[in-house]
């Protein structure tokens, strides 16, 4: 082999990937498949929970089928990421039953973690970059979560408040810190 | 009927709001792509170049520049010391620590490849993490369907009497993804410490064989007999999914029988071109692709419209 022969294209990737149109077909079709599981079960669930199922099944299938690298794929992929939250942000209030301050520090925690590790998997090409502006966000979403987790754990033992406040935030901050794609 | 629309406005809501958010953030910047096209026009091979430099290359502020590498040294594409910067090879996804150790252990030389190999693959009992997920989710849907009621009643005894059962699931479904999230950054980094493979341009392909090993393995430009690629039906069924597409690539070694295998290897094809090119003696295929390797590398920031 001559090294006029090692062809590099545009995107790395693209040698190691179905093509763009095969993708979207995949992607189309897998949808369809959940869509048709999720007809047929039979849970007595109101018409809106399939949708936000269906939606958050979208969402979290897209980054994974989808490898194009394109303005129109981070387009999509956001996109998917607001439909998904505002999804999921619908379902957890429907859960709602009780407005004690504990309980609601519960879904507010929930819905933090969501968003972010949501985020994470949607906005994929974002999210990687260390730069002092990802770190200050880090520290306040981590600053978020201690408060509300700590609101819960309030109702226990001081040691299990202090400690299990500090050591979940840790595991948070350190889960969603920016990580090297390789 | 009220609560199906809600939902469906809200959804339609939010993906248009974030789509134009995602739209406005990936947009082009040409001024990225001056100073990308300067580098690789004037900087190759690592050869350091100064912020005014560029400036004067681009015609643009000298603040504007600073700013636009202080980004691409945030992405691994540049290296930055004081007001002179150089740029990365490509192909190298060592850590800023690593890089530094390899240029050590190599004197120097020009690194052309290093990466670490992907670590679950090799070893696959560390999936069983998501093991613990499931089973925190399988715990998760037993209390909300009320399958063992003994269960139930267990967990609304340990909580605080109107804390609702429903938020503290949901809250066990987030911790769980928190966990697992973090394990594999986990592994991920005990994998860098563990399995590194390094290529320069004179020292030839540096590797390390244990844990607390400095890329004891060597295999000299000149010892270089053949280099083949492979892909298992797994690599090649997984590189249509996975984030950074893996492969082995085989080296044969002069006066030695049995090949060192460098296992699920990220960029497998681009190794092999690389070790083949040292092999030749020859980089011409890498200064004619530096530009395309380079606006690869700088891709999320540079997007392909």
């Amino acid at each position: 082999m001559r090294e006029e022969e090692f062809p590099i294209p545009k995107r790395l990737e693209d040698a190691y990937r179905f093509k763009p149109s095969t993708q979207i077909l995949i992607y189309i079709v897998l949808l369809v498949i959940g869509a048709l599981v999720l007809s047929m079960l039979k849970l007595g669930w109101p018409l809106t929970i399939y949708i936000v199922i269906f939606i958050v099944y979208a969402a979290l299938l897209f980054p994974v089928v989808i490898k194009i690298e394109n303005q129109w794929k981070i387009t999509f992929s956001l996109g998917l990421y607001g439909a998904a939250m505002a999804a999921i942000v619908y379902w957890t209030t429907t859960l709602l039953e009780s407005f004690d301050l504990r309980s609601v520090s519960l879904y507010v925690l929930f819905l933090l973690i969501m968003t972010v590790e949501l985020f994470h998997h949607l906005g994929e090409d974002i999210v990687y970059e260390e730069s002092k502006k990802v770190y200050v966000g880090v520290a306040v979403l981590s600053a978020i979560f201690f408060t509300f987790l700590y609101m819960f754990l309030l109702a226990y033992d001081w040691r299990i408040t202090i400690f299990g406040s500090i050591l979940a935030t840790i595991l948070f901050a350190y889960a969603i810190l920016p990580e090297k794609p390789i | 009927m009220a609560n199906f629309i809600w939902l469906i406005v809200s959804i339609i809501a939010a993906f248009v709001t974030c789509s134009f958010i995602g739209w406005k953030i990936a947009r082009r910047d040409p001024d990225l792509g001056k100073v990308v096209d300067a580098i690789v026009s004037h900087y190759l091979d690592e050869r350091r170049f100064h912020v005014d430099k560029i400036a004067e290359i681009t015609g643009m502020s000298g603040d504007k520049v600073r700013r636009i590498l202080k980004r691409l040294e945030a992405r691994g594409i540049v290296r930055g010391k004081g007001k002179t910067y150089q740029l990365v090879d490509p192909l190298v996804f060592l850590t800023p620590i690593d890089l530094e150790r390899a240029r050590r252990i190599t004197k120097d030389d020009n690194i052309l490849y290093g990466a670490y190999q992907n670590p679950y693959l090799p070893r696959l009992y560390f999936l069983t993490m998501y093991l613990i997920f499931a089973a925190d989710v399988i715990f998760v849907l037993l209390v909300f369907f009320n399958v063992l009621p003994s269960l139930t009643s267990w967990l609304e005894n340990i909580l605080p009497k109107e804390v609702s059962v429903n938020a503290f699931l949901l809250f066990l479904i987030g911790m769980g993804i928190i966990f697992v999230d973090a394990l594999d950054n986990i592994i991920k980094a005990w994998a860098r410490e563990k399995y590194s493979v390094v290529v320069g341009e004179k020292s030839g392909i540096s590797y390390d064989k244990s844990l607390a090993d400095e890329l004891s393995g060597k295999i000299r430009r000149g010892a270089i007999a053949d280099v083949d690629l492979q892909f298992t039906l797994l690599q090649k069924l997984l590189n249509y999914f996975i984030r950074v597409p893996i492969g082995d690539v085989i080296v044969k070694a002069k006066g030695q029988e049995k090949p060192i295998v460098f296992k699920n290897m990220p960029y497998p094809r681009e190794l092999f071109y690389v070790i083949r090119s040292i092999q030749l003696g020859s980089l011409g295929w890498r200064k004619r692709y530096a530009r395309t390797l380079m606006m690869w590398r700088a891709r999320a920031m540079v997007p392909t419209a």
